[in-house]
């Protein structure tokens, strides 16, 4: 049996940090929560996750700058951005950052199932 | 959509309460039979094709028709055979106005051909209705050179009742400055090539009922999950202000959300709209620099 994968999620909204639980757990994920890019970085130094889907707008530190303080804790971090505003400009600014992928907001089940999945394939 | 300008229409001209155009709104609005629905019978698209649409529909500020066309999901034929098969939107509800004793047949013929008159309705785009309806409500100063952009943003705020929250939105009259005691509000900042303050409020019941359609979670009383639930509405609203304006070449960010109670929004200069919906009144505030 495969070891579930530790996904850490950051988002200031607590709904969209509850619905996501609900997704990754029922995905068989298990689940680290941060609220801020701060809280974010400093949970990805301590719990190492295989994943991280974060919001963009955030307070204290926002998504972009936490993208990139986690990248220069590990080159090989595999982030996802999650964005109400999915324009060609931040999308792009996410990916030159190193996220593997972007998701608009609201997001559907399946855009997450996959960016696990994407997640997934770095462990085998 | 269409039913929708010719709903208020009639409560601009003053010719029905609010109320009563509400309530024939929402009884139309339970009979018509959805586009996605109507293609699923007639074989042109598979109960996970409308599924997909659906979904688009929320990240893309286009109605059902248009993201199936884009998509190549449907022909322009097919959008045609259910677009005759759904039936005329005003029509349909000036006859739900008859059937509810709101009008009788001649004042709807009366109210029809002025309707058809003022907004040459064959002719003029559906969004041109709204901004004008939004117009008229607002009363703009004519030296605000945001006043596209502040119509542009209540007429996809209105467009976003409809697809988050599942309720026909109508413009109400009301004094500006009414609105803010006893409500939580929350308010969202867009900052970049303009600025854009949005804010909405409501009496607690409203909001609890806002943030129950959106999120799908059930609420008892105002706690962090309700007001985090109203609070991604306007995110993702905003959201999508944001994608429209990108496309037109001006790049905007989101900021967090706020939450308060009693907000007076400081001394911006700020316009304020009445939308008053099946659940009830939700008051929205539009500010610029």
């Amino acid at each position: 049996m495969c070891k579930p994968l530790k996904i850490l999620i950051s988002d200031d909204s607590m709904l969209l940090r509850k619905k996501l639980r609900e997704e990754l757990e029922m995905l068989g994920c298990q689940v680290v929560e941060a609220k801020d890019g701060q809280e974010v970085v400093e949970a990805y130094a301590k719990f190492r996750p295989d994943g991280v889907f974060m919001d963009i707008v955030m307070p204290k530190v926002g998504g972009l700058a936490a993208l990139k303080e986690i990248k220069e804790i590990d080159k090989q971090a595999r982030v996802v951005m999650l964005s109400s505003t999915g324009t060609a400009a931040k999308l792009l600014e996410a990916l030159k950052l190193g996220a593997i992928d972007f998701i608009q907001k609201p997001y559907n089940s399946s855009q997450i199932a996959k960016a696990v999945n994407d997640i997934g394939r770095k462990e085998n | 959509m269409v039913s929708q300008f010719f709903a208020q229409y009639i409560l601009n001209q003053g010719l029905l309460t609010p109320g009563q155009v509400q309530e024939a709104l929402e009884s139309r609005r339970a009979a018509q039979v959805k586009l996605g629905i109507l293609a699923i019978n007639q074989g042109f698209l598979t109960a996970v094709q409308v599924e997909e649409i659906h979904k688009l529909q929320h990240t893309i500020d286009k109605r059902f028709g248009e993201i199936a066309l884009d998509g190549g999901y449907l022909s322009e034929e097919q959008l045609i055979i259910l677009l005759d098969t759904q039936g005329n939107g005003y029509l349909n509800f000036g006859q739900t106005l008859v059937d509810k004793g709101f009008m009788t047949l001649e004042q709807l013929e009366q109210t029809l051909a002025e309707y058809k008159r003022d907004n040459s309705v064959e002719k003029q785009p559906d969004l041109a209705l709204v901004k004008e309806s939004i117009h008229t409500q607002l009363n703009f100063l004519k030296t605000d050179k945001n006043i596209e952009l502040y119509c542009d943003y209540i007429a996809l705020f209105l467009r976003s009742i409809v697809r988050f929250l599942d309720t026909s939105p109508l413009l109400v009259a009301t004094a500006a400055d009414e609105q803010q005691q006893n409500k939580w509000s929350v308010s969202q900042s867009m900052t970049g090539d303009i600025t854009l303050h949005s804010s909405f409020c409501a009496d607690d019941g409203v909001l609890l009922e806002l943030a129950r359609r959106y999120s799908g979670e059930e609420f008892n009383e105002m706690n962090e999950l309700a007001l985090d639930s109203a609070g991604e509405f306007l995110n993702v609203t905003n959201g999508l202000f944001c994608i429209n304006l990108s496309n037109l070449g001006l790049d905007l960010d989101l900021h967090p959300q706020m939450f308060a109670r009693d907000d007076d929004f400081g001394a911006r200069p700020q316009y304020a709209v009445a939308i008053d919906t099946s659940f009830g009144r939700i008051n929205l505030v539009v500010a610029g620099a």
